[in-house]
């Protein structure tokens, strides 16, 4: 199946993809059902671990859709997937959630309701866990600038490569990179800083004065007894 | 300021490095259910998007009910969609056309 038009090559598996692109821009409703089945999980988990907080994630997956749809006439032919447009889409959203929740009030109060309490317990201790994963890894993360974080976040732990990033965020390639780079250096210096500071003892302590232990190693001899 | 040293800002980059740097951001996902209901949010919301652009367009069309539980603002509680809901909507001519009309995959 080929799409006449703008293509450049004249690959096969190309023309397919651009099928999807070109459906898409058309506004093809299967096209945009087959793109949230393909994507939406991918979205969900990035905005769960740059925003650290899991109901937002699901405000962000829906905001994405609904402004890849408002935006669909975008999509340029470029690319195997339209998965580095999307991401695009989700980063903007992310960086102001706040203006794209209003752009699409309407439809954001429509979503249904979550389950507050999960049906299994199993399932809450897993949300737990994540809870805390994800609070060290927002903390973490938020040791970044924003360029290096965005940058950190789809290539790390989206998985997206250099020039998918790149599209994504419409930066050169080499921008990418330096990110990257800078982000590790960054990353790099904090984590001699933390071992460091843990190494030589020079950990500010707790109010002076207070005997560890307790009083009743306090009150007892000092004369060594172990060693 | 305190600069790279050049000899590390070429040094390529090692991701399993990178990956080390931070603390492992877990593995989150949505549960099946929680995804088909954001799926057929979408759809429903792109359906309503596309029947706004169908009456702009077209003077007799009515403009059809709003969605059930719409409240601007609010959270109001969601209600699985009406079977009868999308049934009406497959009566209705599409607004977009595809494939386009001449193109080589028309059906």
């Amino acid at each position: 199946m080929r799409v006449t038009g703008t293509l450049q090559g004249g690959r096969t598996s190309q023309g397919v993809s651009y099928s999807m692109h070109a459906r898409i821009r058309a506004g093809d409703p299967d096209a945009f059902r087959e793109l949230f089945r393909d994507h939406a999980q991918l979205v969900f988990r990035h905005a769960v671990r740059t925003a650290g907080d899991l109901s937002a994630a699901e405000d962000v997956v829906s905001l994405t859709f609904l402004e890849a749809w408002r935006l669909r006439g975008k999509l340029r032919d470029e690319g195997e997937s339209p998965r580095p447009w999307l991401m695009g889409i989700a980063v903007n959203v992310l960086r102001n959630t706040g203006r794209a929740a209003r752009r699409h009030e309407r439809a954001l109060a429509r979503v249904p309701l979550r389950d507050v309490l999960p049906d299994f317990a199993d399932e809450l201790v897993g949300r737990i866990a994540d809870s805390g994963e994800l609070t060290a890894a927002k903390r973490a993360l938020g040791k970044l600038r924003r360029a290096e974080r965005e940058v950190f976040a789809l290539c790390m732990w989206s998985g997206l490569g250099y020039a998918e990033a790149a599209e994504a965020l419409d930066v050169p390639v080499g921008i990418v990179r330096s990110r990257l780079s800078r982000a590790r250096a960054r990353l790099r210096k904090l984590t001699d800083s933390e071992l460091r500071r843990r190494g030589d003892g020079t950990e500010p302590g707790g109010s002076g004065g207070q005997v560890q232990g307790g009083r009743t190693a306090a009150a007892r001899s000092n004369e060594e007894r172990t060693r | 300021m305190i600069r790279t040293p050049r000899w590390r800002r070429e040094e390529p980059l090692d991701h399993a490095e990178l990956a080390r740097l931070l603390p492992a951001p877990g593995d989150p996902e949505l549960s099946s259910d929680r995804l088909n209901g954001l799926e057929e949010h979408l759809m429903t919301e792109i359906r309503n998007l596309t029947s706004d652009t169908a009456s702009d367009t077209s003077p007799g069309a009515s403009t059809g009910a709003p969605p059930i539980g719409a409240h601007a603002g609010d959270r109001a509680p969601g209600r699985p969609i009406a079977s009868a809901v999308v049934r009406s909507w497959s009566a209705l001519p599409p607004p977009w056309s595809w494939p386009p009309p001449g193109s080589p995959e028309s059906r």
